[in-house]
């Protein structure tokens, strides 16, 4: 009768055989082959011939469960007139044995481990644990030009690693810009670690980093290293203060990483109808010159670059975005096609389409459109294609008698192109290609969350 | 002038180099395969491959592997530059994919090996100067490192920790939360 078991005499190790060959006779010889990959490694047997005494020999490769091609780490032979299961229990408890000689170590050349280590994946907890590992480790992943590589490997994809959003703070008096993870453990950095240094507005984050409207300044302020740059407005800016409202949007001058940003600020006057920009160069230290055009809005969200153009939604009378090429730096009003359905209570947000161009989802109520493959005509509309229509009701499953009553844009990441969206069952960050989405948390009132995204450390 | 052209590169692509390994193993590629290095590319560019290019830090097994490799994206990057010319770009494009994932399934089940030859194909993909080859074992190694913590990653790789305590403390003070 022949034990119907697990595997195989195709690679027994050196150790092994010398173990066999100490066998008594009465063992059965060892054949077989390889039957399967258990989870915990690879599990060697021997199927037994004539077996009548019940002796079953089994060689155990112990290997790692992630790999079937790495090394094993310790091979047994037992000898059992256990049944196979019985067998298998009790190789459980056994300790590691260290008949294999240790696993591989990485070549010895340091070119090679950088990179390897380049290829990190560039979540918040990669470099400080690779840091840990020796001080080799420590020194290549401490060293300015690797981390300038790593952002340069991964430049296209920092990871969201949550948002910031105005939190009332009782005993200031006064709101808090307050970090909250969206990240799993352990690349989930506590709401303590950025400390927000201004309690002006926050107009939004590019880049890494943060600008803020605080008197009569912009704050530009990098939460990972909290390094804050003050810029006082252009003094045209100042004149008539409480009648103007600003929007601005911050960028640095080489997303990879560099020191030096560019700061666009708008300002309109109520009365005027008209809108306001400048460009600030941090290389040159001095705003350009002011230009202006006839607009208005009564909306204030953060900008979605595209290409090299700022779109800012604008919302008076009809839908449209304020568009600010970087380029020549001038601006223009374009106004969305009558075609595209907006109704009373839907909420529009411009979005950077997986192909680079300019897009839009309207949300109203339970429904969100996406619209992409945009053209904007000679006469300033943009008209697109409808691409998705999403039932949210649906696709965050909520339950049947649910009724979302309402719901809106409050956040956008146009590098993962991760939406936020509040509902009255609470607050959903969904990745507009995958649709896969995340309930990040309940939160009664509508406000602003400013996703951040960023290397760490950068 | 288009056939001339192609008469060229027909007879570039017949041009044959032999590789000879650490343990004298002669190998015969195509200049096309054989140029995916750029160390060998430039030794052909400075004209001193006749008689063989000697490799000696090359292992005949390790070798053997890297050619296929080279030959396996040498003919995609062929296939692909002759099927622009004669197809529509919705059949290129779908042809484009169809190579793509063909690349993609080689290269994974190529990278099917045990550390200590992917090791190896490292330092080779280094010597030579192979790009693509050095990015997809490199990336072999990082993935196998993702989400470990730096004990498992030491054990892992048989890395001595040479770190002081005060070394570790100071790390761990500013990122805890990175070790949990």
């Amino acid at each position: 009768m022949s034990t119907s078991c697990l595997l195989a005499t195709a690679a027994i190790p050196r150790a092994t055989s010398h173990l066999l060959s100490e066998l008594p006779d009465t063992t059965p010889k060892v054949t077989g082959r390889l039957l399967q990959k258990g989870a915990g490694g690879h599990v060697l047997n021997s199927s037994s011939d004539g077996g009548d005494d019940g002796w079953l020999v089994l060689i155990l490769r112990i290997s790692a469960a992630s790999s079937s091609s790495d090394p094993p780490l310790a091979d047994y032979v037992l000898i059992s007139n256990l049944s196979p299961s019985q067998v298998v229990q009790m190789i459980k408890r056994r300790p590691t044995s260290t008949l294999e000689p240790p696993p591989a170590s990485l070549p010895d050349n340091e070119d090679i481990l950088r990179d390897i280590l380049l290829r990190l994946p560039p979540l918040p907890s990669s470099l400080p644990r690779a840091s840990l590992v020796s001080k080799l480790w420590y020194r290549i992943v401490s060293d300015p030009g690797f981390r300038r590589r790593f952002r340069a490997h991964h430049h296209k994809a920092p990871p969201l690693l949550g948002f910031f959003s105005a939190d009332f703070d009782d005993e200031l008096e006064t709101d808090l810009h307050v970090f909250t993870p969206t990240l799993r453990a352990p690349d989930r950095i506590p709401p303590a670690r950025f400390s927000c240094p201004s309690k002006g507005s926050l107009l939004g984050f590019r880049h890494g980093l943060a600008l803020l409207e605080c008197g009569l300044k912009a704050i530009v302020w990098d939460p990972i290293t909290n390094h804050q740059c003050s810029v006082d407005f252009p003094p045209e800016f100042n004149a008539n203060r409480q009648m103007r409202i600003y929007f601005g949007a911050v960028m640095r001058d080489d997303s990879a990483g560099s020191n030096s940003f560019k700061l666009v600020m708008l300002f309109h006057t109520v009365f005027e109808r008209t809108m306001y920009a400048s460009v600030y160069e941090s290389e040159v230290g001095k705003w350009g010159e002011i230009i202006s055009t006839q607009t208005f809005s009564d909306i204030f969200k953060p900008s979605v670059m595209v290409g090299n153009k700022l779109y800012f939604l604008i919302l008076y009378r009809s839908n449209g975005f304020l568009q600010f090429d970087l380029d020549n730096h001038s601006m223009a009003v374009i106004q969305m096609s009558k075609d595209i359905p907006i109704t009373e209570g839907s909420d529009v947000q411009a979005l950077r389409t997986q192909d680079g161009g300019l897009g839009f989802a309207v949300v109203s109520k339970h429904r969100m459109q996406l619209w992409g493959k945009t053209v904007i005509s000679g006469d300033n509309v943009v008209r697109g294609e409808l691409q998705k229509t999403i039932e949210l009701d649906q696709l965050l499953s909520l339950r049947p008698s649910t009724d979302i009553d309402q719901s809106s844009v409050i956040g956008y990441d146009e590098v993962s192109n991760m939406i936020f969206i509040w509902t009255t069952m609470g607050v959903f960050m969904i990745q507009l290609e995958s649709m896969k989405f995340t309930k990040v948390c309940e939160d009664t009132s509508i406000r602003g969350y400013f996703p951040f995204a960023s290397f760490y450390p950068c | 002038m288009a056939s001339a052209g192609s008469g060229d590169e027909k007879a570039a692509a017949a041009a044959m180099i032999t590789l000879i390994s650490s343990d004298n193993e002669k190998f015969e590629v195509t200049e096309a395969t054989a140029t995916l290095s750029q160390t060998i590319r430039h030794m052909i560019e400075d004209g001193c491959t006749d008689g063989g290019v000697p490799l000696p830090n090359v292992t005949s097994k390790i070798l053997a592997r890297v050619i296929e490799y080279c030959k396996k994206h040498a003919t995609a990057a062929a296939g692909e530059e002759g099927s622009s010319s004669s197809f529509s770009d919705a059949a290129f494009l779908e042809v484009d994919r169809a190579f793509l994932e063909e690349l993609e399934e080689f290269d994974d089940a190529f990278l099917e090996v045990d550390r200590a030859t992917l090791f190896d194909l490292i330092l080779a993909a280094n010597y030579l100067d192979i790009k693509g080859l050095l990015n997809l074992t490199c990336q072999k190694v990082a993935d196998s490192v993702k989400g470990k913590t730096p004990e498992q990653i030491r054990e892992m790789y048989n890395i001595v920790n040479d770190l002081t305590p005060e070394e570790e403390a100071e790390i761990r003070r500013e990122t805890q939360w990175a070790f949990e």
